[in-house]
């Protein structure tokens, strides 16, 4: 059974057709990529799944169970984790804390007024750091990490309440392409061992076809292909629209 | 009623209405431009009030009025384009919050200069030469003067209007309103148009105030009552909208005149006085648009940043921090053995004054949620204490230990409504809060004795010496403040610092930013209702002054003074604010002065309150 499936899915804002209709599935463990040129309506198909937008029509199903218009934090209850394009981590603490209140909101205590939140669950947040490979800075401010290691800190946060979606919005997009491919394949380690479904927009060609299953091909709203990456590169209709241009 | 009834009221409300839309123009501009919420502007209204008397008591006749109402306008500007270019210049770039504390800093100056040159006295101002008689319109006396004030509104707008959209300086203007960076950008002289903004918003101010001499006397209080105004007009048309603050002072003015017009009405057999409501409509109209409209009648979302957005370092306290606390409460309590009892009093009302810091800290620190009416909750304290032992014949001690949920509960309620908001327009909220809980206090003459506040509410026999009731005090606050610190360290604390720095991301990982916000507020309220019920006690008495604005102003400039990213700021800019203002009463009447020097002078020094520049300059020492 797919473990998330996106039907009809609509938004317009003012005159613009942002998203048209579409529809997709993701697979239990499958990794999929969202892609297409500047203004194809990732960003907003994205945050439509995410719960940041909610849709003037369609529906979103996780796991058989409708969470159409539901809110991030109702996702996240239900498996689904995500990272942003503009890295955003907890300025005013230290790395390992940033984890630690991921894990606590994954416990439901984020209400908690006792206790040290600077203790608890230390130990575990020192582990999922020590995955991303950060267990050395656990202890830094997290404004001094640099960016590559904010991105792994957010895969980190991420990773908190044992996800069983996660989103990547443009994971890569700010860092050398050296770094590129390490992220990926970090991510590609992490997920694939429990059986995580990955769904990531993404400029840069070489990432998409290296670390995803699957590709969707949106333009101006609409999926226009998708399939394997060998096949959808020899797609006339990619080939137009990223060689070609619009012309 | 008839419309004779009505006609004069409304005329008034009409004429009130222009004067305000000049001050809220005023303070709209210069906020829009420079993002400063200038707490001074009312003060220089204050000031066009002043002078144009003063040039009316010199030069007699037509030319002294219509000359004076000219001359304050531009003197105003002066003094507005010096505050400009002599403080807040020099810290565009520090945090919001900083530019607020030096605007707090101006008013404290403003005012004890008023005081010097003019007194204390309330000065009347003469009648306008020429619009001194009344025209008969409908069969009832309207005065001139004020049909001349209703078309200067208009008027104004209508130039205002042309100069921003038919000079270039206007169309610039108006682009740093939308973009600032771009304007920047674009190779303008952001200087120049900074202090030319601020003289254009002064001169409005200036020509407020003076317009207003035939209609009110000069007082050492219009700038906080000014302020308040503005700030209500500017907040229910819109930040940044000039037209919003139009519509606004005209809704204002003519619903305090219905309020006025309409008096006692018998609803369901409730004699219910609207006249009593004119202190409390503007408040209650601004809670009730911000509640439907969050950015105002004709306000945009862009326009509203976060005051505090912190992201500096915040270290969790470890064990010597602990330690060091035992340590600081302990030499606190061997205190009375040392020092004499004038000190002692002092050394209470610091105690008070630190949770109420801290109080007020938990909302602005972790919650990054700037109150301008935290003095609710300590007056809700404060006379919840007072009414428990006094009214329902509680103990003093049963009452101080109720007094904290109490507040608490009021925290939720205010919360539920604030936390819906950001920024100023939350700020504002706060304030609305505020006012409305001293217009209650106020005037609910038979419960809390209205103006004339309660007295004789001593502590009970066993605290009554000096010494005991500072160790009682102690013992309430050390603890309180410390449970504030905690949970600022604990996961709550945590989550709502989480919801601060990055709400997009907090909420991607479950935690609901709102309802943590909402929930400081009860924590916040009550450390402020626990230090309302400790101060009444120690003072004998309460009045409405116990949750004025100027409180909620003393917290805001304490909490900024020791700064904001610290835990310890608070409370040592508390212990700060208080002595110093002890210690200038004590030798001079102009405490204020001095005061708003010494903060001016902290605020250009250290542009991130006192400790948290020490703790910069010492990275490893002890202050957290």
């Amino acid at each position: 059974m797919n473990l998330l499936e996106a039907r009809d899915l609509e938004k317009r804002y003012g005159g613009v057709h942002a998203v048209a209709g579409v529809s997709f599935s993701v697979a239990a463990g499958e990794r999929v990529a969202l892609i297409g040129p500047n203004g194809a309506g990732k960003s907003t198909c994205f945050n439509l799944i995410g719960g940041q937008v909610r849709p003037d029509a369609g529906s979103v199903v996780l796991d058989g169970k409708p969470v159409t218009g539901m809110k991030p934090r109702a996702l996240f209850r239900r498996g689904v984790a995500r990272t942003f394009q503009i890295t955003a981590t907890f300025a005013s603490m230290s790395v390992v804390e940033n984890v630690q209140a991921a894990i606590a909101s994954h416990l439901g205590e984020s209400f908690r007024p006792a206790g040290s939140a600077t203790h608890a669950h230390r130990d575990a947040a020192l582990a999922l750091l020590a995955r991303v490979g950060l267990d050395a800075q656990s202890d830094r401010h997290c404004a001094q990490l640099a960016y590559g290691d904010s991105k792994r800190l957010e895969l980190a946060m991420a990773l908190a309440n044992a996800p069983r979606l996660l989103l990547m919005d443009e994971p890569t997009a700010g860092m050398a392409p050296g770094e590129r491919h390490a992220l990926m394949d970090l991510v590609t380690r992490l997920t694939a061992s429990d059986g995580v479904s990955v769904l990531f927009t993404e400029h840069d060609m070489d990432i998409v076809f290296a670390h995803a299953d699957r590709l969707l091909v949106l333009d101006r709203g609409r999926l226009i292909a998708q399939g394997a990456p060998s096949a959808v590169r020899a797609d006339p209709e990619v080939q137009r629209i990223y060689l070609g241009g619009h012309a | 009623m008839t419309f004779a009834d009505l006609a004069p009221q409304l005329v008034n409300g009409l004429a009130n209405a222009s004067t305000l839309f000049l001050l809220a123009s005023g303070l709209s501009l210069i906020f829009g431009v420079t993002r400063v919420v200038n707490f001074a502007h009312g003060s220089l209204y204050m000031l066009g009030t002043y002078v144009g008397i003063s040039v009316t008591e010199h030069v007699s006749g037509p030319l002294g009025f219509w000359g004076g109402i000219v001359v304050a306008g531009l003197a105003v500007a002066v003094v507005g384009v010096l505050i400009e270019t002599l403080v807040l210049k020099r810290i565009y770039h520090a945090p919001e919050l900083f530019q607020l504390l030096a605007t707090f800093a101006v008013v404290l100056i403003v005012k004890d200069l008023a005081l010097i040159v003019w007194g204390a006295e309330d000065i009347l101002g003469p009648r306008a030469p020429g619009l001194k008689e009344a025209v008969e319109i409908a069969g009832s006396a309207i005065p001139e003067y004020d049909l001349f004030l209703i078309a200067m509104g208009p008027v104004v707008l209508g130039l205002l209007h042309l100069l921003l959209s038919r000079t270039r300086w206007g169309v610039l203007v108006r682009a740093a309103t939308e973009d600032r960076e771009m304007v920047g950008a674009l190779g303008v002289n952001q200087a120049w148009l900074f202090t030319g903004v601020f003289a254009l918003g002064s001169l409005l101010a200036g020509l407020a105030g003076a317009l207003q001499i035939p209609r009110e006397p000069a007082s050492l209080n219009l700038d906080l009552i000014a302020i308040t105004d503005a700030f209500v007009v500017v907040v229910v048309g819109g930040l940044g909208s000039l037209h919003g603050a139009f519509v606004a002072a005209l809704v204002i003015g003519i619903v305090k005149a219905l309020c006025v017009a309409l008096g006692t009405v018998e609803v369901a057999g409730f004699g219910i006085d609207f006249t009593r409501l004119t202190l409390v409509v503007e408040f209650l109209l601004m809670a009730g648009t911000l509640a439907v409209r969050p950015f105002g009648l004709f306000g945009r979302p862009v326009a509203v940043s976060e005051p505090s957005r912190s992201v500096a370092a915040v270290v969790a306290p470890g064990k010597r921090f602990h330690v060091g606390f035992v340590i600081g409460v302990a030499l606190l309590a061997c205190a009375p053995f040392v020092v004499d009892e004038y000190l002692l009093v002092l050394g209470t009302d610091i105690l008070v004054f630190a949770l109420f810091a801290a109080s007020l800290h938990f909302l602005m620190g972790p919650g990054g949620m700037v109150s301008f009416g935290h003095a609710a909750f300590f007056g809700a304290g404060a006379y919840v204490a007072a009414l428990l032992v006094r009214q329902a014949g509680w103990s003093m001690l049963g009452a101080i230990v109720a007094t904290p949920f109490a507040a608490a509960a009021l925290g939720l309620a205010v919360g539920w409504f604030c936390v819906r908001l950001a920024g100023v327009y939350l700020a504002m909220l706060t304030l609305a809060f505020a006012q409305i809980a001293w217009s209650i206090a106020f005037q609910w003459d038979d419960v809390t004795g209205g103006s004339n506040g309660l007295v004789g509410i001593w502590p009970a026999d066993w605290a009554s010496a000096k010494r005991d009731y500072y160790w009682l005090t102690l013992a309430f606050c050390a603890p309180a403040v410390w449970a504030l610190w905690h949970v600022t360290h604990a996961p709550f604390g945590h989550a709502l610092r989480a919801g601060r720095d990055a709400p997009a991301r907090a909420e991607a990982l479950g935690i609901h930013v709102r309802r943590t916000r909402w929930f400081a507020f009860p924590i916040a309220a009550a450390g402020a209702g626990l230090a309302g019920a400790l101060f009444v006690f120690s003072k004998g008495s309460l009045s409405p002054e116990v949750m004025a604005i100027a409180r909620s102003v003393d917290g805001l400039v304490m909490v900024l003074l020791g700064g904001v990213q610290t835990l310890t700021g608070p409370v040592a800019g508390a212990a700060l604010f208080t002595w110093l203002q002890d210690e200038t009463l004590r030798h001079t009447e102009y405490w204020r002065l001095v005061l708003g020097a010494v903060i001016l002078a902290l605020v250009l020094a250290f542009p991130r309150g006192v400790v948290g520049s020490l703790s910069a300059l010492f990275p490893k020492g002890g202050a957290r």
